[in-house]
């Protein structure tokens, strides 16, 4: 692996997304009048319990939206960017160059990653001044599943790329809509026990659940996030969340010797 | 004196469901010549690029390009190649000396500024280049010239050109096939030439090979073209 390669692949990723106005403004925009109207929406709802109780559901639902940004952006921003290059036509010229897939790889998570550290503390901010959400006043320990947000963020972006690679044009629409057809069994905002039947199953294997649990049992019951239930156990989490992510390279590996094979890269 | 080969072809095949696109291509690139690829449209010749460069996996055959097999070594292969392709564009977001600085940093080219400096105003991009343009607003001439930059910029042992100039004006395209007549002179350069122009393919390769519907017809020397014109 060439640390200058992928140095100079992420710097090319940030600055397409710099110079691209339309691309920044949706990137901060949207989530931000998002926050807004989950927070005074669920201000609205909780009225006159805006004492403990009431003032924890709301810093319940502004964090769990602002976590939840973290799997989006982590999914949207690995997986936009590398549409940007079929847009152009400039994928097969990356593609000749001496790029790895291992360097590709990680620079389009570095891209994320820098564009997540920029975006998320803007949503700290503006939940600190609107709703008077205190990050800092959450358990520490919320760290650890951070991470698994990440990761499952990533792979999700992997998997589109992958996808991306194979299909082309016709799965544009994924990088838009994936983490919004994953996000009711994530359980963001409710506990998993509302949900039923087979979407009940389904939220155990969806990582970022685990957090959201967690969550709820640190802000609404005031207990440890190291919590020994397994609805909120956060090395299942971490271990689905590693799963999926290695599942991730394995299929983008598969799709791109499969995309060689059928000369699908020709057209992209 | 036995003569280099770089580009070492054999049994190469590739169907696109039922479409046979490269059909038992066998062939020899010699260091330092222009090798010309003549077809008519559909006949492979973007195919046969492709494959050569990895982007296409063939079906079955060999392909050892600077003595090393594609499949084993591609990452060190795309050191020493480049394409300039007019089916292709650069970043549309970057200005001009952005893209060429990126590229330049993808092939460890150190010092890249006095490079991208030379190319830029070679191809008469250097007004353009002070103007910050960004791609999305040049020419597809001007882009097809920021191409060529591109394909130059690692001083490549083999420069894959497929239909460079395309969009280029009469002038451009001679300074364009000067240049390649220069590579050619000094041997400096092996060139795989695509098009479907047997006028520029005479004036500025050393061999030609015409393909058609995926098969290699002849490959022969310029001086021999006029026995198989009628095979194109």
């Amino acid at each position: 692996m060439n640390p200058g390669r992928i140095k100079a692949l992420t710097f090319y990723y940030l600055f397409a997304f710099k110079n691209d106005v339309t691309r920044v403004i949706l990137a901060i925009c949207h989530p931000v009048f998002d926050l807004m109207i989950w927070g005074f929406t669920t201000k609205y709802i909780i009225g006159d319990q805006i004492g403990n109780k009431g003032s924890n559901y709301l810093s319940l639902v502004v964090s769990c939206f602002i976590f939840w940004n973290i799997i989006s952006k982590a999914q949207q921003e690995t997986s936009s960017q590398f549409k940007e290059d079929i847009y152009c036509h400039n994928l097969n010229n990356l593609m000749i160059t001496p790029l790895k897939s291992s360097e590709f790889i990680l620079a389009l998570l570095f891209s994320s990653l820098i564009k997540i550290l920029l975006i998320i503390p803007l949503l700290f901010i503006f939940s600190l001044v609107l709703f008077n959400f205190n990050l800092f006043k959450l358990n520490p320990t919320i760290i650890i599943h951070l991470l698994n947000y990440l990761i499952f963020g990533w792979s999700l972006g992997i998997g589109v790329t992958a996808l991306t690679l194979r299909l082309g044009n016709r799965v544009d629409f994924l990088p838009i809509i994936l983490s919004f057809l994953i996000q009711p069994f994530a359980c963001v905002f409710y506990p998993r026990t509302t949900l039923n039947g087979i979407f009940y199953a389904i939220s155990w294997l969806i990582p970022p659940s685990y957090g959201f649990e967690a969550m709820r049992n640190i802000i609404l019951n005031q207990n440890s996030i190291i919590s020994p239930a397994n609805s909120a156990n956060p090395l299942i989490a971490f271990s689905l969340s590693i799963f999926y992510f290695l599942f991730s390279l394995f299929f983008y590996e598969l799709l791109l010797q499969n995309a060689r094979r059928k000369g699908t890269l020709i057209h992209l | 004196m036995n003569k280099k080969v770089v580009i070492e072809v054999n049994r190469l095949r590739k169907k696109f469901k039922s479409r046979v696109v490269l059909n038992n291509i066998n062939l020899k690139v010699y260091q330092g010549e222009v090798f010309g690829l003549l077809g008519p449209n559909g006949s492979g010749k973007s195919v046969l690029i492709q494959t050569l460069l990895g982007i296409v996996e063939p079906d079955s055959g060999r392909i050892k390009i600077l003595g090393k097999d594609l499949k084993k070594n591609s990452s060190a292969i795309h050191q020493e190649v480049n394409l300039a392709s007019a089916y292709s564009n650069l970043q549309v977001q970057f200005n001009i000396i952005d893209n060429l600085k990126t590229f330049a940093a993808l092939y460890g080219i150190k010092d890249p500024m006095q490079k991208i400096t030379q190319l830029v105003a070679f191809f008469g991009l250097d007004k353009l280049a002070k103007q910050n343009s960004k791609s999305i607003n040049l020419s597809s001439g001007e882009n097809t010239r920021l191409l060529l930059c591109k394909a130059l910029i690692n001083d490549p042992k083999i420069l894959f050109l497929d239909e460079p100039n395309a969009s280029l004006d009469p002038l451009m395209t001679k300074k364009v096939q000067n240049l390649i007549l220069k590579f050619r002179k000094n041997k400096s350069m092996t060139i795989f030439y695509s098009s479907h122009d047997l006028a520029e393919v005479k004036r500025i390769c050393t061999r030609i090979c015409f393909i058609k519907n995926g098969k290699i017809l002849k490959i022969t020397d310029v001086k021999n073209l006029k026995s198989f014109i009628k095979l194109y």
